[in-house]
């Protein structure tokens, strides 16, 4: 709250700060993401498929929810999986000074290792269940 | 379309359940990978609330899309939707 003076004197300095940019826009990712997931979970509940099964002129022209389920799954693993490889590389320091690129000494479930394993086995969990309701319709 | 009986709506309300929970802890944990490569990238900075702040986004957004299914898209309704669930993120962040 004291900060919402500054906010008249130069906007973009104090209210615009790195951190709450880099912080709205992982929200904005987080948030069209969701939506996604929405979109296909609410394409996959039960009485949809029913509907589809019993009309199949209804569907859309996008490819079945599962197969785009699947495909954001490991879009989404992909890119955590180079993130986690990133991390083990010490870039700050190749950024700073040296353009000399060296591998940080690092557990294997230390810096985003343990966050990727577990978004994986919860994603598996995911797809397992969809499989189930879509083998559940038929 | 006929009548589900009531041990079929009680598996999809639990199936409903049990994905969306899952595709909210899903991106908590991709939250923490970021968390992990911001720490990387600036010790300095140490955003421990953008797990918290995914669980909370993942969450109403989930939890609000069948209502904005409902909404004409870029109707009035719809954008003062999107716009209030954005004010309450940003003020949260």
């Amino acid at each position: 709250m004291a900060e919402i003076p500054n906010w008249l004197v130069n906007f973009f300095r104090y209210f615009l700060t790195p951190d709450f940019s880099l912080a709205s826009m992982v929200m904005l990712v987080t948030w069209l993401v969701s939506g996604s997931f929405a979109e296909i979970l609410d394409e996959m509940n039960l009485s949809n498929l029913m509907r589809l099964e019993l009309d199949p002129g209804q569907e859309k022209g996008d490819a079945p929810a599962r197969e785009r389920l699947m495909s954001l799954f490991f879009t989404m693993g992909t890119f955590l999986v180079v993130l986690t490889g990133l991390v083990r590389l010490d870039i700050r320091t190749w950024m700073l000074n040296t353009y000399k690129l060296t591998f940080t000494n690092m557990l294997a479930l230390a810096g985003g290792g343990a966050s990727t394993l577990v978004f994986f086995l919860l994603g598996m969990a995911l797809l397992s269940q969809t499989r189930y309701i879509d083998l559940h319709t038929r | 379309m006929r009548n589900l009986p009531r041990a079929t709506i009680r598996n999809e309300n639990s199936f409903k359940l049990t994905s969306q929970a899952l595709a909210v802890l899903m991106m908590v944990s991709a939250a923490f990978t970021l968390l992990a490569v911001f720490q990387s990238l600036v010790p300095n900075w140490q955003p421990y609330s953008l797990p918290v702040l995914c669980l909370f986004t993942s969450l109403v957004r989930l939890i609000t899309y069948p209502r904005f299914k409902r909404m004409t898209q870029l109707s009035r309704e719809w954008v003062i939707a999107v716009l209030s669930e954005w004010i309450v993120i940003l003020i949260l962040v």
